[in-house]
């Protein structure tokens, strides 16, 4: 009775409710979005790389390393000499390196140079290994692996002519038109930057940078930009990043993937609590606004409350009945709320995985945005708690 | 309930009540007065006479600052704020000159929220049933479920009375109840009014300033008679 009381008199307000719904409607389409993005960009990151021990590079900052080399953000201060990469590889303790050059594009897309073990090796999300959607891995010098998004986005098919230009960004000057590589292999989508890459084999982009000149036997690669390591066993961790950060012969670094991500999310913290802090405020002013609607009816529903108390009601029952309004009001912002995200993110969920290489799930609603949920729903029966009051003690002094 | 049958329905004994924000004139001041059950009595009275206040104390709504007050075998200044709230859902039926029904609900959903506000007593016995009520109050089968809002102001305050005895109640009240109706509408609200009164027992409290409504009445008395306040008409 009360709850059919509450939603008659809110549609009886028409105007003004579905004013202060579609702010609340919004403001929860923005606290669940920012958190969403935030869960996900974290989880995206986290599960870029798996498995690796150790990211060997120039000597920079950890973050800077960690960013160009698995992330493909930023570029490399320096590159590593071949015979310094051959000597940190040969070590006992390692199992196995999967080296990396970049400094290439093609088409936006980043070239990256590598060998056979980068899909051996390399794992992301829960140790998941790469795996070929069609073809296979790299076999002559001029083979191309293309990461799912390249090939569908630039639509191509295995055994397809590419043509790979020199240094990064879409259009570079210096185009080779002689040396037409071909797609070998197309991997299956995995969520991380590896979607975005093109990968061609280190002699590859030897072939690139020298020209026409030499044998295919003579792209020996004389430096590359970073490699990833693993270990046989783990305990062996800190002594091989020392031993690297130590080397006399070349400025090397080794970082750890785990301890380096989590500088990142320090960094990220400052920024997640003022987003955060930024769609609460949000959120605030459009339960105040409700509030103030609700404030604002309660003189013009003198007639009701002196009726109802004529009835026999008791000045709770006005408390519970303003408060009841108000949850509805909050239930139909949540629900429409939601249903806005859901909506945004199938439509955005394309264009930010092509764009920023970040992979949004179509589902906002998991614990953590329960949890925003819940305390939203509190939120409102605390602030509608004030104009309830008010309409208690209105039904209080009736006489 | 036997015992409502032979005392008085209603009883006043020194009676006395001011608001308190006003001067230390005094609103009411009732030596005593008494209604019989089954009675029904027409007050008559000037704006200002107190009559409103009056019936505000006979509902529970007010309680006196001394004196007795006792309805329907309910000491009414003994009980707790809950308990008189609790008395006038299910002991008072209510009929004011306007704003009786709320305008977004419909006939048949106002009179079940006054249901709704009796509900910690009353077992399907003692109330109503609202589709035979709504017939004999002469309101169309089409108005039931439309807001009343949209019903014309006779049928409003039929409804009203509907809503007003649906829980049987031993008392009704009305406060000036016609002055918003023309003549036609004015005798047939007071004659279904008093007809319904009679035919479910209750005893009728009705104040007005209109002395014609008379003939439909066992008893008149008069505000001023009642009220002893120095310098009267003074509210």
């Amino acid at each position: 009775m009360l709850i059919k009381l509450a939603s008659k008199s809110l549609l009886d307000r028409k105007t003004s409710v579905i004013l202060s719904c579609i702010a609340m409607t919004i403001s929860i389409f923005v606290l669940l979005g920012v958190e969403h993005i935030r869960k996900e960009s974290k989880e995206s990151f986290s599960s870029t790389i798996s498995g690796a021990d150790l990211i060997v590079g120039a000597r920079s900052g950890q973050l800077n390393l960690l960013l160009y080399s698995v992330f493909r953000l930023g570029s490399a201060v320096n590159n590593i000499s071949w015979q310094s990469y051959q000597k940190i590889a040969a070590n006992q303790t390692v199992d196995w390196t999967i080296p990396i050059s970049l400094g290439d594009s093609h088409k936006g897309f980043r070239v990256l140079g590598t060998t056979n073990d980068y899909f051996k090796h390399f794992k992301y999300g829960r140790k998941q290994a790469l795996a070929f959607d069609q073809g296979k891995e790299f076999g002559a010098v001029y083979d191309v692996v293309l990461g799912s998004e390249v090939a569908k986005s630039l639509a191509y098919n295995l055994a397809d002519p590419i043509v790979l230009s020199h240094g990064i960004g879409d259009t570079s000057f210096t185009v080779h038109d002689q040396y037409p590589f071909s797609v070998t292999g197309i991997l299956a989508p995995t969520g991380t930057p590896v979607d975005q890459t093109v990968h061609v084999k280190l002699e590859g982009i030897e072939a690139i940078h020298q020209g026409p000149a030499g044998e295919q036997s003579e792209f020996k690669p004389s430096s590359i930009t970073a490699f990833i390591v693993g270990l046989k066993s783990r305990i062996a961790t800190f002594r091989l990043q020392r031993e690297v950060n130590e080397m006399e012969q070349e400025a090397l670094m080794a970082i750890l993937p785990g301890v380096a991500l989590s500088e990142l999310w320090q960094m990220m913290g400052a920024l997640e609590s003022t987003l955060r802090l930024i769609s609460s405020m949000v959120f605030i002013a459009a339960l105040l606004g409700l509030a103030a609607v609700m404030a604002s009816s309660i003189r013009e529903r003198k007639n009701e409350t002196q009726l109802l108390r004529t009835l026999g009601a008791p000045p709770s029952f006005l408390f519970i009945l303003f408060e009841i309004e108000a949850l509805l009001v909050c239930a139909l912002s949540i629900f429409s709320g939601v249903a806005l995200l859901y909506l945004a993110l199938i439509i955005a969920q394309k264009p930010i995985s092509t764009q920023l290489g970040l992979h949004l799930s179509a589902n906002p609603l998991n614990l953590s945005s329960l949890a925003i949920i819940i305390s939203v729903v509190v939120a409102t029966m605390l602030v509608a708690a004030f104009p309830a009051l008010q309409a208690y003690k209105q039904a209080r002094s009736v006489r | 309930m036997d015992a409502t049958n032979t005392e008085p329905l209603i009883s006043l004994s020194q009676l006395k009540f001011r608001y308190s924000s006003e001067s230390n004139q005094a609103v009411l001041n009732i030596p005593s007065w008494q209604v019989s059950a089954k009675e029904s009595v027409l007050l008559i009275g000037s704006s200002g006479s107190g009559k409103s206040t009056l019936l505000n104390m006979l509902s529970g709504i007010l309680t006196p600052d001394s004196g007795k007050v006792s309805v329907a075998g309910h000491s009414l200044e003994g009980l707790t704020n809950r308990q008189r709230d609790h008395f006038r859902a299910t002991q008072i039926g209510y009929v004011a000159q306007s704003f009786n029904l709320i305008p977004y609900l419909s006939a048949v959903e106002n009179i079940k929220l006054t249901n709704h506000l009796a509900r910690k007593s009353s077992t399907n016995d003692d109330k109503l049933s609202i589709e035979p009520l709504l017939l004999e109050l002469n309101i169309p089968k089409t108005q039931w479920q439309k807001p009343v809002s949209q019903l014309s102001i006779g049928q409003q305050q039929r409804v009203a009375i509907a809503r007003a005895i649906v829980n049987k109640p031993k008392l009704l009240i009305a406060d000036e109840p016609t002055s918003a109706l023309d003549q036609e509408n004015r005798d047939h609200f007071m004659s279904i009014l008093m007809d319904t009164a009679n035919t479910h027992d209750m005893t009728v409290v009705l104040v007005s300033h209109d002395l014609s409504l008379r003939q439909h009445f066992d008893r008149v008395d008069s505000m001023s008679d009642l009220n002893k306040i120095e310098g009267a008409n003074k509210c």
